[in-house]
């Protein structure tokens, strides 16, 4: 396994080299925050690849379906992407796990449903088109352990999180 | 406004519910989208006066926008209380004559959805080629 400088603690390189240690501490703490972000960014690849698949959602006019359903509103889509970001940062800063991608698809009524279909467990959670209803969500793991409610909480956020990790498998 | 019996649908009985292609995924699994009240129900035809082919047509669509899957009426009896009721529809004056017309009736709730999406299989496929329907 490779190194590179910055993996070593910078008290290391403190002994008699003045001036120029100090930048590289700089340049080392600024580096290790960097190296931090764009782990972070790589661990929520796949929730923003998925978020930015379904964008295709939004040109669903009404009647999309020649059932009458109406289309999806732009605004319903945005919240439901900064959900699941909120969700998949919870996992990481919270929990210290990387939450699967759901499958984000057009739901009922210009809902929009992020669904987790594990061999594990499934959840399913709908973004309704009216804003000032809170998400609703349904989980189990095809026997005995079931979550539900309304997301209308962080701790209910963290019920969620939690839940989803622990049987995601 | 039915010229037809309304008949108890056995729960061994077999209903085709149409899916839009909107609803199906890339990896050809059903989107729990696709279980949805339009007006007073879920519209399903039962499979005793239907073939696939009669629920994948759509009176304005075509059935190239979609497919059909199948599900056993007792199957859905078993989810949340769902009900299962044959309302077949004769001289309706916007919709067309169909005997084996029935709603799955109970609200489609996320679980009551999911539960749907696990006891259904696919009778036609999205892309499988079209046949005439008799409707």
């Amino acid at each position: 396994m490779a190194f590179s400088w910055y993996d070593y603690p910078a008290y290391e390189h403190e002994d008699d080299r003045g001036c120029e240690i100090k930048n590289l501490i700089r340049w080392s703490d600024d580096d290790g925050r960097a190296a931090e972000r764009r782990e972070r960014r790589r661990r929520l690849a796949k929730i923003e690849s998925a978020i930015e698949k379904s964008r295709s959602i939004l040109e669903l006019g009404d009647d999309f379906d020649g059932e009458g359903s109406p289309g999806y509103l732009k605004e319903t889509w945005e919240r439901a992407s900064s959900f699941l970001r909120q969700l998949a940062a919870t996992s990481l800063d919270r929990f210290s796990q990387v939450a699967a991608a759901p499958y984000i698809d057009p739901g009922p009524n210009g809902s929009i449903d992020l669904h987790w279909k594990r061999a594990t467990c499934e959840l399913l959670v709908t973004v309704p088109a009216d804003p000032n209803t809170a998400p609703t969500y349904y989980g189990d793991d095809y026997g005995k352990s079931v979550v539900k409610g309304s997301l209308d909480s962080d701790a209910n956020l963290r019920v969620v999180v939690l839940w989803l990790l622990e049987h995601q498998g | 406004m039915s010229g037809w019996e309304v008949e108890v649908i056995p729960d061994s009985g077999t209903l085709f519910l149409r899916v839009h292609k909107v609803h199906v995924r890339e990896d050809d699994s059903i989107a729990a989208g696709a279980f949805a009240d339009h007006g007073g129900g879920m519209s399903v035809d039962w499979a005793k006066y239907a073939t696939p082919h009669d629920t994948r047509s759509h009176p304005t669509k075509g059935p190239g926008n979609y497919g059909a899957v199948s599900m056993n009426a007792g199957h859905v009896r078993s989810i949340d209380a769902l009900k299962v009721i044959h309302e077949p529809i004769k001289d309706h004056p916007t919709l067309p004559d169909n005997r084996a017309h029935s709603e799955v009736i109970g609200d489609k709730t996320n679980e009551v959805r999911m539960k749907l999406g696990r006891i259904v299989d696919w009778a036609i496929r999205l892309g499988d080629p079209i046949r005439a329907s008799y409707r």
